[in-house]
């Protein structure tokens, strides 16, 4: 791959983030996934070395959408000028998010614990087990059910946003290990002793962002 | 003075913070420096950016009294080249042969170490493959057999070479990391004893 796409997409990162810091909904929506989409590619086209392209053709998007387009939703929920009138309150959507992802996390983690038997993806995380993800789904939408107060939703509404968090964490979580897997790291660092870095607390963060987004968008507007 | 604050601004500001937040570069135990008076310090040397990691790594207090030594012929081409490699890097630049008994490079390198400067090392001697260690000129020897009261630090420079390998020109964030060794301990001033102890203790850091 060469380095001057990598750094590109490196640059997208300041971007994305900027896109989210002037509240431009659509622009930050299709900037990676329409314009990174064509342009790298291209980019890749103009170094003029064909084999193995369609390899970073497909790894470059991807990681970038893994990475940066997800979680820079959080960013938009600060600043995005609708998240943030009649009552409701970017922050506080985010400490929402966030916590209920995080809870969701250690749910899971603490009821494959105590009950796990029978595992749901043995080759690729085999912490994770059919008893840890019901009972996590379950404890995460009671306590999406109690942390209401922090949004605008009706109790229904709660009920589904919180278990579909806890459902779309756990694909998170799965993705980002199968990834970590297939490049021989277990944790992207130490930071946290028993649960690796701050990066790996992310990784459900990077799937929930972004459809927690849209879910609270299309309740507001109607 | 100027030279000292430009040093620090550069390398113990810019750099450190540089390497830090954008290549993710990681530092361990350059603590172990704080209190050092001299020392020489030798590295495996596999890009550019090694010097630049080394020197970010380096007290703000001393740090114009460390030296990197350079290559007269690679890094000393021209008058602008020189005058960079003066001010900014600190470089010492040494002839890599010794044909020439005026500018004997172990003599200025001698005269450094004399003067109570420190000095950085790479005893491979230039830009090697990554990850092998090729065998280590003698000149570090002959450095040592004349001044066996200087501490030599080995560090061993993880992954460092990725974000600028040679011949590219773009710098990317690795994950990467710099680990400074306890001084080495040589029991015997022998040449080839002085080299493998010296080999033993950069695998040993890499090891650690």
């Amino acid at each position: 791959m060469d380095r001057s796409v990598l750094f590109v997409c490196y640059l997208c990162i300041p971007i994305q983030y900027f896109l989210a810091f002037k509240g431009y909904y659509t622009l930050l929506l299709i900037f990676i996934p329409v314009f990174m989409f064509i342009i790298i590619p291209f980019l890749l086209v103009l170094t003029g070395e064909t084999k193995d392209i369609i390899r970073s053709m497909c790894i470059l998007p991807t990681s970038l959408m893994l990475g940066v387009f997800g979680i820079s939703h959080l960013a938009l929920l600060i600043n995005f000028p609708e998240m943030n009138s009649n009552g409701v309150s970017g922050k506080a959507l985010l400490l929402f998010l966030i916590f209920i992802t995080e809870a969701n996390d250690i749910m899971q983690f603490v009821w494959g614990k105590a009950f796990g038997k029978h595992k749901i993806l043995p080759r690729v995380s085999p912490n994770k087990t059919w008893e840890g993800f019901i009972g996590g789904v379950i404890s995460t939408t009671i306590i999406g059910y109690f942390m209401g107060f922090l949004t605008p939703l009706n109790p229904w509404q709660l009920i589904f946003i919180s278990s579909s968090i806890a459902v779309l964490g756990f694909m998170g979580d799965s993705i980002m290990s199968a990834v970590k897997r297939d490049f021989g790291v277990k944790d992207m660092s130490t930071a946290i002793p028993g649960h690796g870095g701050i990066l790996d607390r992310v990784d459900s963060l990077s799937t929930t962002a972004s459809p927690f987004f849209h879910l609270i968008y299309f309740i507001i507007i109607t | 003075m100027i030279k000292k604050l430009l040093l620090i601004f550069i390398y113990s500001f810019l750099w450190r913070n540089f390497l830090r937040i954008f290549i993710g570069l990681k530092y361990y135990n350059n603590e172990s420096l704080r209190d050092k008076k001299q020392f020489i310090l030798i590295a495996n040397h596999n890009s550019h950016m090694d010097t630049m990691a080394l020197m970010s790594a380096i007290p703000s207090r001393y740090i114009h009294r460390v030296h990197p030594i350079a290559a007269r012929d690679f890094f000393g081409g021209s008058l602008f080249k020189k005058i960079l490699m003066r001010y900014l890097v600190n470089a010492t630049l040494i002839k890599r042969d010794r044909t020439d008994s005026e500018n004997d490079p172990i003599d200025s390198m001698d005269k450094m170490l004399k003067k109570a400067r420190s000095l950085i090392l790479y005893p491979e001697g230039s830009r090697g493959i990554p990850g092998i260690m090729s065998n280590f000129k003698r000149g570090l020897g002959y450095l040592i057999q004349r001044n066996p009261e200087v501490d030599v630090i080995p560090v061993y420079l993880d992954n460092i070479y990725k974000t600028l390998p040679k011949g590219k020109n773009v710098i990317l964030p690795y994950n990467c990391s710099i680990t400074f060794g306890d001084p080495i301990k040589f029991e015997s001033l022998e040449m080839d004893d002085i080299l493998h102890t010296a080999e033993k203790a950069i695998q040993k850091v890499k090891e650690s």
